[in-house]
């Protein structure tokens, strides 16, 4: 079910009120105080900016100023001149590819997981959702000493004797593409895991035993319907893709600049905030069809709420074959999903300042450096200061906004989840852009307190639908009880509702933390002069590569481990305190 | 003719778990055939095993004389009608029951007669081209029952499949089930944990407990000769009472409830002078009075069910005895909450049971 559905099936009624039985506006005032400040954060900071960018796109860039003279050529330009068009079919190329070669790796993958293995499951998915949650920047730098001119792959051939001199894989389409599917292979997996795990064993059987052998029961049951999950895989992969920035950037050549790179170029250098405007509104259309396209079957929700799916039946006998070269395949896979950050950690010891392997010695001089580097430690204070208030920020505005969405019914409610789905399905360098212009018309400044307002943003709805699936969970027979027995509404909140909250606020804050902590894109069109941790480290990529970088990917990529762990740990405990205890 | 079905020292377990001990059954062509106990007793893993989903641990399983331990489902001459139905949701009805026929690439004009045929014996003609989601429970039921049995399976295999009704259409689909059943006469083994279920459909009951059959019988021998206690109160309602032996000859005993009521009851191998024993009676056999005859006690409550009334009579040494009047005598008057009574049953009508591993006392 898309999150869409999911959200607009959930009976809407406001479960704990009598329907119907007091309607005064005073009371709809009330249901809805606990969603306005969500409300109005979405309305100004994600509903405000996309209509700057509509009016922009439609307006005249002349003399590095924007006229409101109202006209199509922006858009003319966008789909007419052969610079853009050229950028964007190779951005679509990229996608397709990084889509294809996503759901084809990750389909047996996810399968293995959902039906050859039982026991040692939930263990097997954590390690899919850790790459999930570790620094983007840093995963796709970890590529540049794979592939460089003396990277791993160059100096193996060359050990092995099949080349001699070393072959260009740095800085071509190529690298972005592997690096694409490299990033985005773990929403694929758990789309499509997540699809074959609720299909269950049932059906498979019942096909079996009606004579359908492995095969004809993969073809005609178990593939048609994983369907929903290849199309959330699509989703969740083509368009992120589209908005791709540090990638190419780091990874591709002259001849790999994506969409991404040629709308920071407009935005951030020539200021042609016209043209900009309309080169995201092609891109967010593209984005759209393939959500309109795919998007009808999509769980959302319970992907990006991490979720691990509940371990299935028992056992079955049916379809037990092939476990080893399953088995070899996902063995394959964790190898690809980690020996990069491996790698990294790896040369982070290398006593090579120029990253040779393999190393000549182990040292730990870049630590050292890093940390006696006082602008790397000044970015890291800033970068937590961000995250931090970031969290504070989002799970404040979310916490009352979803219980307010899953128990009343108010003027705005559907408009608040739809806008709220909106940076889901949107590349994310277009929230960048909205809130730039934002600012820069109202007149403010760029400074950490914008960084913060933009993280808030963007990382708002993951905190909002983490908080609202545990609602939804919730089983309002406990507020019911506490009712019954006496106690008003105020103090059933405080005594019962609250209480079981809070496990699931901590793992919406340190969902957001984490989210904030490794932004890039946002960060970088909104930060005027304050360094973060992930600036400082594009700065460090883009000028001389110096192996003190690798201390400090490393120092990110455990930190990260950790804040896993807590997440899961969390999100576990409230899953377990949102129901009341079975019976039987 | 070999059996339809025959399983032998089969067992079965998960780990450390022993979910069957040792089944031997022996079910032939055309029997209805009903697995009858509590949840877990290993009823529902008797019938994936037959079916293939799961994997015996021991002994051997036949079809029609062909033992078929290693053989898959797809193979295997045997469908199932699922618990929760397992129509294939992306699916048209058609398209559900023509799958068996698809997968073994029968030609089309054929699959069309048949998926015809079938939907007809279930009275769903006409509902080809709806999708599961759109049918009501009952009608997945029997698109379910038309999907197994198109195959024109050796048995069909049937897993509590009218759990998910209610009452009525329960009763209703029992009687459409008996008549598919002799429409078709192919050999049906039926998972139930209700007994009256149990009781109107089968031909033979396996009452199962703890992965054991502890009998196997018609629903007569089942429920008027119980072997052990188990079966005396899983099939049907029994009143149990502890009892003394109070005296014994060579063919009978007398057994002590309490001082008010003893009685003399024939049987081949009496036991020992002040053994323990259980009476089992049922409801329907213990006759109630105002007289001195009998158990002493009151009416603590008066249950009317409109065919008959069961009265709930609490002993004088707190026991509660039930005792059921079907021809509605009894209603009102003397017999109403609080009155003394008196209960007794004529001693042909009771079992004697061994307290300690349940076996009956013959």
């Amino acid at each position: 079910m898309s999150l869409v559905n999911t959200l607009r099936s959930r009976p809407p009624e406001a479960q704990l009120e009598a329907a119907g039985s007091k309607t005064s506006h005073r009371h709809t005032f009330l249901t809805m105080l606990p969603a306005l400040p969500v409300m109005a954060w979405v309305l100004l900071f994600l509903l405000v900016p996309m209509a700057i960018m509509a009016v922009f796109s439609l307006w005249r860039y002349h003399n590095f100023d924007l006229q409101p003279v109202w006209n199509l050529d922006n858009y003319r330009a966008v789909l007419e001149q052969a610079t853009y068009t050229r950028i964007m079919l190779r951005t679509l190329k990229i996608a397709v590819m990084v889509t294809l070669g996503c759901v084809v790796l990750a389909y047996p993958f996810a399968y293995f997981l959902a039906r050859r293995v039982s026991r040692w499951r939930g263990a097997l998915i954590i390690l899919v959702l850790i790459p999930f949650w570790t620094s983007f920047l840093i995963r796709t730098y970890a590529w540049m000493s794979i592939l460089a001119r003396n990277g791993v792959i160059n100096s193996t051939l060359r050990w092995l004797g099949l080349i001699n001199q070393p072959i260009q894989l740095l800085y071509t389409v190529g690298a972005v593409v592997v690096a694409g599917i490299y990033l985005f292979l773990p929403f694929a997996v758990l789309s499509i895991y997540t699809s074959l795990e609720k299909l269950g064993y049932s059906l498979e059987e019942a096909a079996m035993d009606l004579g359908a052998g492995p095969w004809a029961t993969f073809r005609r049951v178990t593939f048609p319907l994983s369907l929903a999950g290849i199309q959330a895989a699509v989703i969740f992969v083509f368009v992120p893709t589209l908005g791709l920035f540090i990638t190419p950037a780091l990874l591709g050549g002259a001849n790999s600049t994506m969409i991404g790179n040629l709308q920071v170029t407009i935005f951030k250098n020539s200021l042609d905030f016209a043209l900009g405007s309309a080169l995201s509104f092609a891109v967010l259309a593209v984005a759209l069809a393939t959500v309109a396209l795919f998007g009808r079957s999509v769980d959302l929700e319970r992907v990006y709420a991490g979720g691990i799916g509940q371990i299935g039946r028992k056992s079955s006998a049916v379809g037990g074959g092939g476990f080893g070269l399953f088995a070899l395949y996902a063995a394959a896979i964790y190898l690809f999903l980690f020996l990069p950050v491996i790698f990294l950690i790896l040369f982070s010891f290398n006593s090579s300042s120029g990253g040779a392997f393999p190393p000549p010695g182990y040292t730990l001089a870049w630590y050292h450096e890093a940390l006696n580097d006082p602008w790397l430690m000044g970015s890291v204070w800033n970068s937590l200061m961000i995250a931090v208030l970031a969290a504070i920020v989002s799970v404040a505005l979310s916490a009352p906004g979803a219980y307010a969405i899953v128990r009343y019914r108010f003027p705005g409610r559907t408009l608040l989840r739809q806008a709220l789905i909106i940076p889901l399905i949107i590349p994310t360098i277009m929230l960048g852009f909205g809130l730039m212009l934002l600012f820069d018309r109202l007149g403010v400044d760029l400074s950490i307190i914008t960084i913060v307002a933009g993280h808030v943003t963007y990382v708002l709805p993951y905190a909002f639908f983490v908080i609202a699936a545990q609602q939804y969970g919730f089983d309002k027979s406990l507020e019911e009880a506490a009712m019954d027995l006496g106690a008003n509404r105020l103090k059933t909140f405080w005594y019962v509702t609250l209480p079981l909250m809070v496990p699931g606020l901590i793992a919406a804050g340190l969902f957001s933390f984490t989210l904030s902590l490794d932004e890039f894109i946002i960060t970088f069109l909104l930060s005027g002069t304050t360094q973060t941790l992930p600036l400082y480290v594009w700065g460090m990529l883009r000028t001389i590569v110096s192996p003190t970088v690798n201390a400090v990917a490393t120092v990110i990529v455990a930190a990260s481990f950790v804040f896993v762990g807590a997440f899961l740990l969390f999100q576990t405990l409230a899953g377990r305190r949102a129901s009341s205890p079975r019976r039987g | 003719m070999p059996a339809d079905l025959e399983l032998r020292d089969v067992s079965k377990r998960f780990g450390d778990v022993v979910a069957l001990e040792s089944i031997s059954l022996e079910i032939q062509r055309g029997e209805f055939v009903t697995l009858l106990g509590p949840s877990g007793c290993g009823k529902t893993t008797t019938l994936r095993i037959v079916a293939g989903l799961e994997h015996e641990s021991s002994g051997s399983v036949s079809i029609r004389g062909e033992q078929v331990n290693c053989i898959p489902p797809y193979r295997r001459n045997v469908n199932t009608v699922f618990q929760n139905y397992a129509l294939f949701p992306h699916m048209s009805v058609f398209d559900n029951v023509a799958f068996g026929l698809r997968v073994k690439r029968v030609p089309r004009a054929g699959i069309g007669r048949a998926v015809g045929q079938a939907l007809e014996q279930v009275h769903l003609s006409g509902f080809e081209r709806r999708r599961p989601h759109e049918l009501s429970g009952g009608q997945q039921q029997r698109v379910a029952l038309a999907r197994a049995l198109i195959n024109q399976p050796a048995i069909l295999l049937l897993d509590e499949p009218l759990g998910a009704l209610d009452l009525k259409l329960r009763k209703e689909m029992q009687l459409e089930l008996k008549r598919v059943h002799r429409e078709v006469g192919i050999t049906f083994v039926y998972v139930t944990h209700d007994q009256e279920e149990a009781l109107t459909l089968s031909d033979r009951i396996a009452v199962m407990n703890a992965g054991k059959i502890i009998q196997l019988g018609t629903p007569l021998e089942v429920y008027e000769h119980p072997r052990t206690s188990f079966v005396a109160n899983f099939v049907g309602v029994s009143n149990m009472i502890e009892a003394v032996v109070c005296g014994r000859s060579l063919d009978a005993l007398v057994v002590a409830i309490d001082a008010s009521l003893q009685f003399k009851k024939t049987t081949n191998n009496p036991p020992a002078l002040n053994q323990r024993v259980l009476v089992v009676v049922r409801p329907e056999k213990v006759r109630i009075g105002r007289g001195e005859d009998g158990l002493r006690g009151q009416i603590e409550d008066v249950v009317y069910l409109g065919n008959r009334v069961t009265f709930v009579v609490r002993l004088r040494n707190g026991m509660i005895i039930h005792a059921e009047d079907q021809a509605g005598r009894l209603v009102g008057g003397a017999f109403e909450i609080g009155r003394p009574v008196a209960v007794n049953w004529d001693p042909a009508d009771c079992l004697l049971f061994d307290p300690t591993h349940g076996q009956l006392v013959e």
